[in-house]
């Protein structure tokens, strides 16, 4: 080997061992973590949007129409994670539509919350059933029922503590009465559905 | 299921222990006491409200902050008094929802204020006679007492009335007019000393032929602490009685009477009627009466503004204090019923309306009161086995009066008295007006003024309420 290929040489073979040198000491970036929570981790959230009177029901089955305008919805939560992809948590939220007099009908409910949460990060797909008590009025008309609330939700992590996305809830609220005044034929069990954009708090 | 709520909870407290198990416990609590209860302070459902209210419509130009004090039917208007008497052709062939076109008359005296308006027969479609009082001076005193609430005869044609003082009463302050069966009972106050600085006012009650006013005695009595508050003529009691009620109780002996009796009002004086039965834990004089309403069966044919009426077959005598008493046609008494407003609280009842069958084959008869109003519906006629109970509108029986009761500030005004047409014309456009108390206040929430009651469009009851 002549002198001018031994010098030609010698540097791309200093490189390379450098290269390799360097990769010994200086391992690649290792990718970045999958949020992952364990028991103890917590989030609050807040959410608002559209709340959709959908149709009342009977008894026997029957459907009637609510006669309610589009409404506004808002709520505040907490969820404590028990494992991964299971929490449990609460949420107190309110609504409000008017009917064709312009009367308000304002729920608020305040409900326990068992979610499951199916992660593909950085996406987390919440499915949660929410259910408790209801506090509803119309004009001097009060009632406290029962509800339930099943819904699931999409969310983007933006940061390891903040999230934001959207939720889809159906809300089944019973309206039950057993007479006389008034009369069990006037018990319903409205529907509704909520769209709302959420942002929670990891800690 | 409640072993399944015991043995959940167990776990629970035991698997998680610390602050995640006690949260996670009280969630579960929170649940299971939400599928234990769940109340209802009101007398309709919400949500049952909500699907069948109807929009609020307008149907006339009275303004919603006006006072109904009365309302009658001559000759094809309707004539409202609210301080300024207001007339409307009663568009009875114009089909559901015709609109009213009110005008207001002018009084007889420059500045004159209308307190009350009655027809001499209500039940007729063709009368034209009516009484009124106009007051021209806010009170009586010692000093001025001559022209200040004077009764006035009038004939009622084409929406107009042309107006007659009637000098019998010239000299006396007209507290209340009463008309029934073609008669006129007129209750006065007059200024009395008490001592030798206080005065009081004493009333007391004449009957009016047409020329010549008779004073009434009522028991023996011819002063009284309140006024003659109410009258009825019950035709199927006793070949037909006249009463008259006086809006304090009387004690005679140990008993209070209230309702006073005559076949013939013109020989100048009344009996003590039957007293009114006392409620547990109550006295006889706290039986203050508001309203007597008669309500014909058929078998005494009578008809309301042309039309042939069947109604309850009874005398119904409503207190300030919440109860109904029915004086059956046979002649005893059924209830009292006792009317509870929203909150528990007894009510002050005011007017009487039954609406006969002409709304279905049962019978309503709808009693107002300060915080709108009630209903009892019963096949006629009313006997003493009847049941005799009264709810708030809530659309469950065929002729409930409502659909939109609930969205209307109806529910929540003081409802003063009734006005049934039964509309010859169209007897499906059976209608009900409600005179109430208006105000500024009132308009926040709906408005007060006239109401209006008539079936839904498609001619069913039950029916929607409008403002006229």
């Amino acid at each position: 080997m002549s002198i001018g290929k031994r010098t030609l040489l010698l540097p791309f073979l200093l490189a390379l061992v450098g290269a390799f040198a360097s990769a010994q000491t200086n391992p690649s970036p290792t990718p970045h973590a999958t949020q992952v929570y364990s028991l103890g981790d917590q989030m609050v959230y807040i959410d608002g949007g559209l709340f959709i009177p959908l149709f009342f029901m009977d008894e026997g089955g029957n459907h009637y129409p609510t006669n309610l305008s589009l409404g506004g919805d808002a709520s505040i939560g907490w969820n404590a994670f028990l494992s991964n992809n299971f929490s449990l948590g609460a949420e107190l939220g309110g609504t409000f539509s008017f009917s064709p007099n312009n009367r308000s009908l304002i729920m608020i409910p305040l409900t326990g919350k068992v979610t499951y949460w199916l992660r593909f990060y950085p996406f987390e797909f919440p499915i949660y059933l929410g259910a408790g008590i209801n506090f509803m009025k119309l004009s001097n008309y009060l009632y406290f029922g029962p509800i339930l609330k099943p819904g699931f939700g999409a969310y983007y992590d933006i940061t390891s503590k903040w999230s934001a996305g959207i939720d889809l809830v159906y809300w089944w609220v019973p309206e039950i009465y057993f007479g006389p005044n008034p009369p069990a034929s006037q018990s319903r069990f409205g529907n509704f559905l909520q769209i709302s954009a959420a942002v929670g708090f990891h800690f | 299921m409640t072993r399944f709520l015991i043995n959940t909870l167990a776990r629970l407290r035991q698997a998680r222990g610390g602050t995640l198990g006690s949260i996670a416990l009280g969630v579960f609590a929170l649940l299971c006491s939400a599928l234990a209860t769940s109340c209802n302070v009101n007398g309709v459902g919400i949500f049952y409200g909500l699907e069948n209210e109807k929009k609020i419509v307008t149907t006339g130009t009275l303004s919603n902050k006006l006072t109904i004090g009365s309302m009658v039917h001559v000759a094809g208007y309707y004539y409202a008094a609210t301080g300024t008497i207001y007339s409307s052709p009663d568009e009875d062939g114009g089909g559901i929802g015709a609109s009213l076109s009110w005008t207001p008359l002018t009084p007889p005296v420059s500045g004159a204020i209308c307190t009350q308006l009655v027809s001499l027969d209500p039940r007729s479609s063709t009368n034209q006679t009516v009484y009124a009082i106009f007051v021209t001076d806010s009170a009586p005193t010692v000093a001025s007492i001559s022209g200040t609430a004077q009764v006035y005869e009038g004939t009622a044609s084409g929406g107009s009335i042309s107006w007659t003082a009637i000098s019998a009463f010239s000299n006396m302050y007209a507290q209340n007019l009463i008309v029934e069966n073609g008669s006129l009972f007129v209750d006065v106050s007059t200024i009395v000393n008490t001592d030798t600085v206080s005065t009081a006012l004493q009333y007391s009650v004449y009957y009016w032929n047409g020329t010549t006013a008779t004073q009434l005695s009522l028991g023996g009595q011819t002063n009284f602490v309140s006024p003659i508050i109410s009258g009825a003529y019950d035709y199927g009691y006793s070949g037909g009685q006249y009463w008259l009620a006086t809006g304090s109780p009387i004690l005679q002996g140990s008993t209070w009477y209230q309702l006073f009796t005559s076949t013939n009002p013109a020989g100048g004086s009344f009996s003590t009627g039957p007293a009114l039965p006392v409620p547990s834990g109550l006295d006889g004089g706290q039986l203050q009466v508001s309203r007597l309403y008669y309500s014909p069966a058929s078998s005494a044919g009578k008809n309301v503004y042309g039309r042939a009426f069947s109604g309850l077959g009874a005398l119904f005598i409503s207190t300030r204090n919440g109860y109904v008493y029915a004086w059956l046609d046979g002649g005893s008494w059924l209830g009292p019923a006792s009317i509870t407003g929203p909150n528990g609280q007894l009510v002050g009842l005011t007017g009487v309306v039954d609406t006969g069958t002409y709304l279905g084959t049962s019978d309503a008869l709808i009693v107002g009161s300060d915080i709108g109003y009630y209903e009892m519906d019963v096949t006629p006629p009313l006997t003493s086995s009847s049941s005799f109970s009264f709810i708030s509108p809530n659309g469950t029986n065929d002729l409930t009066t409502d659909l939109n009761y609930t969205a209307a500030s109806l529910y929540n005004l003081s409802i003063l008295n009734f006005l049934l047409d039964p509309n010859p014309t169209n007897t499906t456009d059976v209608r009900i007006f409600a005179g109430t108390v208006g105000g500024a206040a009132t308009v926040i929430n709906g408005g007060g003024g006239l109401w209006r009651l008539e079936p839904q469009s498609n001619g069913t009851w039950p029916g929607t309420w409008s403002q006229d």
